[in-house]
C-alpha cells in the first residue's frame, strides 16, 4: 500500500443549503430533502449469501445511515426512526444510524440495496431500462427519538 | 452392405476438380455422411433419391476466413443494434431458431445464411487463445456448418520471448501445445509485433518487418520467419495464416512482398490480401494505386504461398480485427464508435462500423485490388474467395463476386460507376478474364480445403464428407448461386431452396500436432506469473466440442 | 460442460478441491482451493469475505426441489405447470441469469424464443445503461491480466470494489507485481472518485468527492481539459462541488500515465444521467488514446453476468431487453427492459432465474409481478421464490454444477464444482421446462 490518502478537497459546497433553495419543503412539517445513495456493502452481500431472511442481512438493508452532522443537527440517535418518503409520494419508516466520520457529506443519507431502497424506487427508468437507484431525493422526517 | 441407409443423387453435372470432373453427369452415392462407391448389388435402393438431372452438383463451400465466433465477433453484435432493425429479420420456425442480421448475423442467423448459400465449412480467423473457449460456445450454437478457428499468436508473449532467446525448438513446442489447449486448428499472425507496441505507446505500430518491437528487441520478420518454420516442423494442416503489417497503408505493398519472402520457401497464406496490395507513399491518397501485379508475379512464381482476397463490397459493415493499432486508425479514418480491447500476453482487438462506397476513389480502387488478385493468380488452387467477412462484406456477397468473376461485362458496368481515376491506378479495365464453372469450385472449396490440408472436403470422391451444393443453372451467376437448390451436410439434406430442413451443428475442426510435452513446465511458470487466471483453467476441454474431429498432419 | 469434480483425496472425510471458481461478483476468483466434508464447505482458501460467505453458506438447502403455490410438488409436476404458465401468456418474461452458468442461459433463451416471449437479464438493473453507452461511441478496454500488467494509474468511478469486489485490489487493479510494474503497488497510482467517501478511499492515493448527480458535469469537464479547452472555474467547482484544479491535476496525472485504466460502478448507470453517464466516461477514455494509452472497463456485479450478456448477444443479436413477440429479436431498452415490462403492467407470466426482483426492484415493478404467474428458480429461499407459483430450488452453480462462466472482462472460466446437490441444476430444469414448451408450441427441433 502506498502512503496514506493525499488529503482529497473538501466538499466545500453545502447540499443542503442548495436544496433548500433548489426545492420546496415538503407538507411535513420538519420534512426536508435528502439524497439517498443506495449500495452494496459487505454485509449485505454475504447476507445473500447466508439467507436474506437471517439477522444480518436484515439489520443491513434496513438500517440508513446518516451523516455525523446531520444525526447531531436533527438531534438523532442510533435505533431513532425516520420516515423516508420518495418523489413518487412513497413512504417507509427506517432506523437511523451514524455514518463512519467523513463518510458521508451532509445532506446525504445510505442504505444497503434491499426491501427499503426498492420501496423509494419509482417505475420509470426514462428510457434506459434502469430505474433512479442511486441519487434519489427523499424526504426525512423525524419519527421517534430514544 | 445392403442394410447401408443410401441418400443417391441422381444423375447431376458434377464439378469436381480435386478428382478432374468437370461438369460430367454422374450419379454420388451417400451413406453414414460420406461419398460412397455405388452398391455392386443391383437390388438395393437407396432410401433418397435425389433427382439432380440439369443440376449443378459441387462440393458444400469452405469460407476460410471469416470472423463468425468468439470475443471480438460478440462485440461487434452488441455494439451494432442500429443496423439490425432495418435488416433481414430472420423469424424462428418450427425446427429453426430466430436471428439477426447486419453485418455480424446473430450464430444461428450465421449458421443457417451459410448454408443457405451452399457453405458447409467456415473458419474463423482470429481467436485469442484466452477466448478460445468462447469461440468454442459459439460453434456449439453455430449451425450447418462444421468450424474451427485459426489462434492468435503473432503478438503472444511467450513466442516474442522464445524468438529473443533463439530457442526455436520452445517455440515449436509451444505452438503445439497453444493449438492443443486451445482446441484450434492454425497459427494466426495478426500484424506481427505491432500489437505489442500499440500496447505500449501511444498510437503505437511497428512501420515494417525489421522494426522493433518493445520490450523484446525483435522484428516482425523473426516472427514471421520463426512461426512459419516451426508450423512447418509440426507439419500443420494450415501451416501458417498471416495479415502481414501496414493492413491498408498507401505503399504497403513492400510489406506484403517482405512477408512473401520472409518465409523462406516455408508454406504460408497471405489472408486478405487486397488489403496488403497498395502503391502509393506517406499515407497519401493521391498516390493510392494497385500493385497486384508485382505481388501476384511472385505468388505465381513461389507455390508455397497462398492468398485469400478479402474483396470489397460496396456498402455498410463492421470492421473487426485482431489489429489494434489499425482498429484505431480506421477509427479516427471514419470518426464513429470504436471499440479496443487489449488482451493480456496475447492480442488486441478493434471493431469500428466502416462504409465503402463507390464514389470514394480508395474504395473503388480496393473493390478493383480485389477483383485484380483473382485474376491476376494463374492457378485457381492458390486464391480463394473471401471478404474477410464482414471486414471487406458479408459472406453474403459471394454470389455477386462470383458473378464478378464469370462475366466482364458485368464487371466493366460496375467498374464504370467508380471514379475515372481509377483507370490510371488499375489494370482491371484491361482484364479479359472470366472465370469457369470449374475455377469457381476450385477457389470456393477444393481450393480451400487444399490449402487447409483437409482430405476429406472439397472434393465428391469415395471417403469424402458428403458436403454436397446442388445449384440450378442460370445465366446470371449471382441467381444461380444465391440460392441453391439443396444443400447437404454430413449426408443430410440441411437445406432446400433457402429453407432450413435439418439444423445440425456440425463438428469442430481442430488440430493436435506432436510437440515436446517438456516445454509444459517453463510455460506454466511464464503463464503462471503474468495471466490472470489458473494455469489449470485455461486449455479448452473435449466437453466444449459439439463433435470433434482432429484433422491430422500433413 | 464441467460435470466431473476434480479432487484430490484426503484422510478422513474431507477432500480437496483446488482452482475452484468463486461465482459471487465478476471478479470470479479462479484460484479457491475448497476443503469439502460431508457436502459442506469448511474452508475457502484465498476467497474474500464474500466469497467465504458465498462458499460456506451453502450447504444442502433442506427444502424442497419444487414448490407450487407454496406446496411441495415433485419435480415433474413443477416443469409441467411452468410450461404452462409460459405457452399461456401472451408477453411472458424471463429474467435473471446472472448467477447461472451460460449452458443454463443458453437454454433459456431456446425457451423465449419458441414462446415469442422477451429475455432481459440483471444487466438491465446493473450496467445496462454502460451497454447503450457502449453501443453509442464504444469502449477502450482490456483483460483484467493486462491492468495487472501494465496499469499504473487506476481509477475508481462511482464503485466500491473494497465491499463490492474484495479481491479486486490485490488480484487485478493494485497490488500485483505485474511485468511492467515490478514494485506492484508502488509503480501504481490511484484515484478514487465518489460521492461519498466509501471504504475503498483506504486503498487510493487521492479522493476526489464529488457533488452527487455531477458524475456528468464532472466527466465532461475532464474531457474538456484533455482537449485544452479553457473553463471557467467557479462553473466547475458550482457544477461538480470540485476545484478545477483539483481536475486539472487528475488530467495531468491520466495523461502522463503510461497506461490508464478507468473502472466504473454503478454510481453512474443507476444515477440520474445513467447511460449519458458511462458515455461520457467512455468518450473520456477513447480522447485520453490521443495521448497515451488508457482503457475502461465496468466493474460487474454478479458472477456471469458478462456470460449473459455474450449468451443473449450471440444468440439474439442484442444483449439485454430482447423481445421475440414478433418472432424475430427485437432490442429496446426501456421498453423490454423488466423493469419496465413489470412496472408498465406488461407482463402477463414470467421466470425469473437466478435473481430476486422481488428484493430488488421498484416499487411498482414488484406489485405487478406479485400479480402474475411466474416461475422462480433459486439456490436460495428469497422474497421471490415465495411470490412464486413454481419455485425450484436449485444447485448452485460453481459448487454443485461445473460449466461456464464470463468475468466482468469477458475471459470465460470453467467451474470446478465441489459435491453434488440432490436438487437438480437450473441447466436440467430449464432443459425439461423446455422439452415441454416444445411439445405445447409443435416444435420439432
Amino acid at each position: 500500500m502506498n502512503s496514506g490518502m493525499a488529503s482529497g478537497p473538501t466538499l466545500r459546497y453545502d447540499l443542503v443549503t442548495d436544496f433548500r433553495i433548489r426545492y420546496r419543503m415538503s407538507n411535513y412539517r420538519m420534512a426536508e430533502t435528502f439524497i439517498l445513495i443506495p449500495g452494496r456493502t459487505s454485509d449485505q452481500g454475504c447476507g445473500i449469501s447466508e439467507g436474506k431472511f437471517l439477522e444480518k442481512y436484515q439489520r443491513e438493508i434496513n438500517t440508513l445511515m446518516v451523516a455525523v452532522g446531520d444525526m447531531s443537527r436533527l438531534g438523532l440517535a442510533d435505533g431513532d426512526f425516520v420516515r423516508l418518503t420518495s418523489e413518487e409520494g412513497q413512504s417507509v419508516e427506517v432506523a437511523v444510524s451514524t455514518a463512519k466520520k467523513d463518510e458521508l457529506p451532509n445532506g446525504m443519507l445510505f442504505i444497503a440495496y434491499g426491501d427499503i431502497s426498492s420501496r423509494l424506487m419509482g417505475g420509470d427508468t426514462h428510457g434506459s431500462g434502469m430505474p433512479t437507484s442511486k441519487g434519489m431525493d427523499v424526504q426525512l422526517e423525524v419519527v421517534s427519538q430514544g | 452392405m445392403p442394410n447401408m441407409d443410401y441418400l443417391k443423387i441422381s444423375q447431376g453435372t458434377i464439378y469436381d476438380p480435386a478428382n478432374g470432373v468437370d461438369g460430367q453427369v454422374r450419379d454420388l452415392w451417400i451413406a453414414d455422411g460420406r461419398i460412397v462407391e455405388a452398391p455392386t448389388d443391383p437390388t438395393v435402393r437407396p432410401s433418397r433419391t435425389i433427382d439432380a438431372a440439369g443440376l449443378v452438383v459441387m462440393p458444400g463451400g469452405i469460407d476460410m476466413h471469416c470472423h463468425i465466433a468468439g470475443p471480438k465477433v460478440n462485440v461487434a453484435r452488441k455494439m451494432r443494434p442500429e443496423e439490425k432493425r432495418r435488416g433481414e429479420q430472420m423469424r424462428r420456425t418450427s425446427i429453426a431458431h430466430s436471428g439477426s442480421m447486419g453485418s455480424v448475423p446473430s450464430t444461428f442467423a450465421t449458421g443457417y445464411k451459410y448454408a443457405g448459400l451452399g457453405y458447409t465449412t467456415a473458419f474463423d480467423a482470429a481467436v485469442p487463445p484466452l477466448g478460445a473457449r468462447h469461440a468454442h460456445e459459439e460453434f456449439d450454437d453455430t449451425p450447418c456448418l462444421d468450424k474451427g478457428f485459426y489462434v492468435l499468436m503473432g503478438n503472444n508473449h511467450f513466442v516474442m520471448q522464445s524468438i529473443a532467446q533463439n530457442e526455436p525448438q520452445k517455440l515449436k513446442a509451444f505452438i503445439g501445445w497453444l493449438l492443443t489447449a486451445t482446441r484450434g486448428f492454425a497459427p494466426k499472425l495478426v500484424n506481427p509485433g505491432g500489437v505489442e507496441v500499440w500496447k505500449s505507446h501511444q498510437a503505437g505500430n511497428v512501420s515494417g518487418l525489421d522494426s522493433d518491437i518493445d520490450h523484446f528487441h525483435i522484428t516482425p520478420r523473426q516472427i514471421i520467419r520463426g512461426v512459419a518454420q516451426a508450423a512447418s516442423e509440426l507439419r500443420l494442416p494450415h501451416p501458417v495464416h498471416i495479415h502481414c503489417n501496414n493492413l491498408g497503408m498507401p505503399g504497403n505493398w513492400h510489406t506484403t512482398l517482405d512477408t512473401m519472402q520472409a518465409l523462406e520457401g516455408h508454406g504460408g497464406h497471405l489472408t486478405h490480401v487486397q488489403f496488403h496490395s497498395y502503391g502509393g507513399g506517406d499515407g497519401d491518397e493521391n498516390t493510392f494505386n494497385s500493385k497486384v501485379i508485382p505481388l501476384a508475379d511472385y505468388v505465381n512464381s513461389h507455390p508455397n504461398i497462398t492468398v485469400d482476397v478479402g474483396q470489397v463490397l460496396f456498402g455498410e459493415t463492421t470492421s473487426m480485427t485482431g489489429d489494434g493499432p489499425l482498429g484505431y486508425f480506421l477509427s479516427k479514418v471514419y470518426g464513429g464508435k470504436w471499440f479496443s480491447s487489449d488482451t493480456e500476453m496475447e492480442s488486441g482487438c478493434g471493431i469500428t462500423p466502416i462504409k465503402y462506397k463507390n464514389k470514394s476513389l480508395v474504395h473503388s480502387l480496393q473493390w478493383a485490388i480485389g477483383l485484380e488478385w483473382y485474376l491476376l493468380v494463374n492457378d485457381p488452387w492458390r486464391v480463394v474467395m473471401s471478404t474477410d467477412h464482414p471486414n471487406g462484406g458479408s459472406f453474403l456477397a459471394y454470389p455477386q463476386i462470383i458473378r464478378l468473376l464469370m462475366d466482364r461485362t458485368y464487371r466493366q458496368d460496375i467498374l464504370k460507376s467508380c471514379p475515372i481515376e481509377i483507370l490510371q491506378r488499375s489494370t482491371l479495365n484491361d482484364m479479359t478474364r472470366e472465370y469457369t464453372l470449374n475455377e469457381i469450385a476450385i477457389i470456393t472449396r477444393a481450393g480451400p480445403a487444399r490449402i487447409l490440408g483437409l482430405k476429406n472436403k472439397g472434393h465428391l470422391g469415395i471417403g469424402a464428407d458428403a458436403d454436397i451444393t446442388i445449384y440450378t443453372p442460370h445465366e446470371n451467376k449471382e441467381t444461380m448461386f444465391e440460392l441453391p437448390r439443396l444443400v447437404i451436410k454430413s449426408g443430410r439434406v440441411v437445406v432446400e431452396q433457402g429453407e432450413i430442413r435439418d439444423p445440425l451443428i456440425g463438428k469442430t475442426l481442430h488440430v493436435e500436432p506432436d510437440y515436446d510435452h517438456d516445454v509444459e513446465s517453463s510455460i506454466q511458470e511464464w503463464f503462471e506469473k503474468y495471466y490472470s487466471i489458473q494455469w489449470r483453467n485455461y486449455p479448452v476441454g473435449l466437453d466444449y466440442m459439439h463433435e470433434s474431429c482432429v484433422i491430422p498432419p500433413r | 460442460m464441467v460435470s466431473s469434480t476434480e479432487t484430490v483425496a484426503v484422510p478422513g472425510a474431507l477432500k480437496i478441491v483446488t482452482d475452484a471458481t468463486c461465482t459471487f461478483c465478476g471478479c470470479v476468483c479462479d484460484d479457491i482451493d475448497l476443503t469439502v466434508q460431508d457436502n459442506h464447505i469448511t474452508e475457502a482458501k484465498r476467497a474474500c469475505v464474500l466469497g467465504k460467505a458465498w462458499f460456506l453458506s451453502h450447504s444442502i438447502e433442506d427444502r424442497p426441489s419444487c414448490l407450487i403455490d407454496g406446496k411441495p410438488a415433485t419435480l415433474e409436476a413443477g416443469y409441467d405447470r411452468a410450461a404452462q404458465i409460459l405457452t399461456n401468456g401472451k408477453y411472458p418474461i424471463v429474467y435473471g441469469l446472472s448467477d447461472s452458468p451460460c449452458e443454463a442461459q443458453r437454454v433459456a433463451v431456446s425457451i423465449v424464443d419458441w414462446i415469442n416471449g422477451t429475455i432481459d437479464t440483471t444487466t438491465s438493473v446493473c450496467h445496462g445503461p454502460s451497454g447503450m453507452a457502449f453501443q453509442g461511441v464504444g469502449e477502450v478496454t482490456c483483460s483484467l491480466g493486462e491492468v495487472a500488467n501494465r496499469g499504473d494509474l487506476i481509477i475508481f468511478w462511482g464503485s466500491n470494489p473494497a465491499e463490492s469486489h474484495p479481491r479486486h485490489f490485490t488480484r487485478y487493479s493494485l497490488m500485483p507485481k505485474g511485468m511492467f510494474l515490478p514494485n506492484g503497488r508502488k509503480d501504481r497510482t490511484c484515484v478514487l472518485i465518489d460521492v461519498r467517501k466509501t471504504k475503498s478511499a483506504k486503498a487510493a492515493d487521492q479522493f476526489i468527492q464529488i457533488k452527487p448527480r455531477a458524475d456528468f458535469e464532472a466527466l465532461w469537464a475532464l474531457r474538456a481539459l484533455a482537449k485544452g479547452v479553457e473553463l471557467d472555474p467557479e462553473a466547475v467547482l458550482r457544477d461538480t462541488g470540485v476545484e478545477l484544479s483539483v481536475w486539472q491535476g487528475l488530467m495531468d496525472k491520466m495523461k502522463a500515465a503510461k497506461f490508464g485504466v478507468i473502472f466504473f460502478g454503478m454510481g453512474l448507470t443507476m444515477t440520474r444521467g445513467k447511460h449519458a453517464n458511462t458515455e461520457a466516461l467512455l468518450a473520456l477514455t477513447r480522447d485520453l488514446n490521443a495521448f497515451t494509452r488508457f482503457a475502461a472497463k465496468a466493474n460487474r456485479g454478479h458472477g456471469n453476468v458478462s456470460g449473459a450478456d455474450n449468451v443473449v448477444s450471440w444468440r439474439t443479436g442484442y444483449p439485454f431487453g430482447v423481445n421475440h413477440s414478433r418472432g424475430y429479436p427485437r432490442f429496446n431498452p426501456g421498453e423490454y427492459t423488466t423493469s419496465d415490462t413489470l412496472a408498465n403492467g406488461e407482463a402477463d407470466s414470467a421466470m425469473t432465474i437466478a435473481c430476486d426482483p422481488m428484493a430488488n426492484f421498484s416499487q411498482p415493478a414488484r406489485e405487478h409481478l406479485a400479480k402474475i404467474p411466474f416461475i422462480a428458480l433459486d439456490a436460495k429461499e428469497t422474497p421471490t421464490t415465495r411470490a412464486a407459483a413454481v419455485a425450484f430450488t436449485v444447485a448452485t452453480y460453481g459448487i454443485n454444477t461445473g460449466g461456464t462462466v464470463y468475468r466482468m472482462d469477458d475471459v470465460p472460466i470453467p467451474l470446478r464444482p465441489a459435491f453434488d446437490s440432490p436438487h437438480p441444476s437450473d441447466f436440467e430444469v430449464l432443459t425439461q421446462i423446455e422439452k415441454r414448451v416444445k411439445l405445447i408450441k409443435g416444435i420439432t427441433s
